[in-house]
């Protein structure tokens, strides 16, 4: 029941991970579609899960939470992640999101977060979102499956909370399209990583949109 | 007792063709030292388009069986030296069609030398219902190369039979010749995700990588307005590891599709090369 606790704890929006101001380009989507309704908006977030989070990182993840604590292994998998990670605005953000993650669970005093954030300024890291996640979390108790449901509704939680405040759905609906997205999450969980699967991602549509967005004026969120 | 097929009824399992280009530059030129090129694919004479650059050698590559089939593999593998430039490219966009139930495959292997430039930009693969395709790419590039490579996929249903193809996967993946991974491009569609949000309200999209150093790398601007331009939408980024820029496109069919693409060789001839481009023609 603890181990629950935890995952709950880890996937609040109030844990200070620096997760809200991080939106897989979706404000450069809601720029690109303006006036996108709740159905296009509801679909846009299904291909997010399916085509980014399911097969990339939930992949990256799953790896690092393989690793636990030897640093070059989750150094390997940070490295692949930058390299897989085409578009800088992405980059920055998973990186910058990474650090945040780390700093939050270095001052709780978690002994790998500690680890991992010198390695990161050490530059033997790179500071990866979800490789950090993964890392960090096989330290406090989470089993493989509650890191990867707490990764997903993390991840959708978050883009609910920027589209919301982007003002594309209201709250309600951002719940409809919340409550319809943990199907497929669980869909995707209860399909065993295997230890030879490799990170893929295909949306065009939203690194288009990321990279439009980065060469925009005015932004609020950090991609 | 279900009898087994007669041997000459059996579905075709696909071809398996490799084909080997070396260009080099030799007597100021950059020249075709070599070519094996096997069954269905073939490579055209070479021409020299560019008055300001005649060192450039431009060679179409063609499929001769009207494009890819259930089960087919090729390879093609492009080798460009030291300070040799080449631009391959397609005379038109390839068609993919129906997989029976296997996968199409096609592999790239490129070096790209000291001081080299290469181009690879072909027109767009058009998935015919139940087209299953798989394109691998490697590269080894120099770090004062230049390579463009491109890809794209167009969907096209000629019976309206309200199919979409089965299957596109894609993997680029560039490297130095130290064996340093500069970037990984790796991902896959089902036909019937076409609409469901990967790319949007559009039917085409293509990828560009542009692997240069930084001073002969186009401005993002003016890559995203020329793709923009032909009626693309156009995204434009850093690449990580400093390895130079790169490009997603999308647009509302194939036609547009590949204008954007010829509009992206040509910026990115021009930062690279030093001189426009002259337009390939098709």
């Amino acid at each position: 029941m603890l181990s629950t606790l935890r995952a709950m704890w880890q996937a609040d929006g109030a844990f200070p991970s620096g997760s809200f101001a991080f939106s897989y380009g979706l404000e450069g989507a809601i720029a690109l579609r303006e006036g996108m309704q709740q159905a296009e908006f509801a679909q846009l977030m299904h291909a997010i899960i399916r085509h980014r989070w399911a097969t990339f990182d939930r992949i990256a993840l799953v790896r690092a939470f393989r690793a636990g604590a030897d640093v070059a292994t989750i150094a390997g998998i940070d490295r692949e992640v930058e390299a897989s990670t085409l578009f800088s605005a992405l980059r920055r953000g998973s990186r910058r999101n990474g650090a945040s993650f780390l700093a939050t669970h270095a001052r709780l005093g978690n002994e790998s977060a500690v680890s991992l954030r010198d390695a990161v300024r050490r530059g033997e890291c790179l500071g990866h979102i979800a490789v950090m996640q993964g890392a960090v979390w096989s330290t406090v108790g989470l089993d493989e499956e509650l890191v990867q449901l707490t990764s997903g509704y993390a991840a959708v939680s978050g883009l609910i909370t920027a589209a919301i405040r982007l003002g594309a759905i209201g709250v309600l609906q951002g719940q409809t399209i919340l409550r319809d997205c943990l199907p497929l999450i669980q869909q995707f969980v209860v399909q065993p990583v295997a230890i030879d699967v490799e990170m893929e991602s295909f949306l065009p549509f939203l690194d288009v949109a990321s990279a439009r967005h980065e060469q925009a004026d005015l932004r609020l969120f950090a991609n | 007792m279900q009898s087994l097929p007669l041997s000459s009824s059996a579905f075709d399992t696909g071809r398996t063709a490799e084909a080997h280009v070396v260009a080099e530059r030799a007597g100021g030129r950059t020249i075709l030292r070599r070519q094996h090129v096997g069954y269905p694919l073939h490579v055209t004479r070479g021409f020299y388009l560019d008055a300001a650059r005649p060192d450039v050698l431009t060679l179409y590559i063609q499929s001769a069986s009207g494009g890819l089939y259930a089960g087919d593999r090729l390879t093609l593998d492009v080798d460009v030296g030291t300070e040799a430039a080449l631009h391959l490219t397609t005379q038109a966009a390839t068609v993919v069609h129906h997989g029976r139930g296997g996968r199409s495959m096609q592999q790239l292997r490129i070096r790209v030398g000291p001081r080299a430039f290469c181009a690879i930009s072909s027109d767009p693969y058009v998935l015919f219902p139940g087209a299953n395709l798989a394109l691998d790419a490697t590269a080894v590039v120099g770090e004062d190369a230049v390579l463009l490579l491109v890809d794209g996929l167009a969907v096209h249903d000629p019976r309206c039979s309200g199919h979409g193809f089965a299957e596109y996967v894609t993997q680029q993946r560039v490297m130095r010749p130290d064996g340093r991974l500069l970037l990984l491009d790796r991902g896959r569609l089902a036909g019937g995700q076409l609409r469901n949000g990967a790319l949007g309200t559009m039917a085409a999209a293509a990828s560009a990588l542009l692997v240069a150093p930084r001073d002969k790398l186009p401005g993002i601007l003016s890559l995203t307005q020329a793709a923009d331009e032909c009626g693309c939408l156009a995204g434009v980024s850093e690449a990580p590891n400093q390895a130079g820029l790169v490009v997603r496109m999308l647009a509302p069919d194939g036609g547009v599709l590949t204008r954007g693409i010829e509009a992206v060789f040509q910026v990115a001839a021009r930062a690279a090369l030093g001189v426009e481009a002259a337009r390939r023609r098709k």
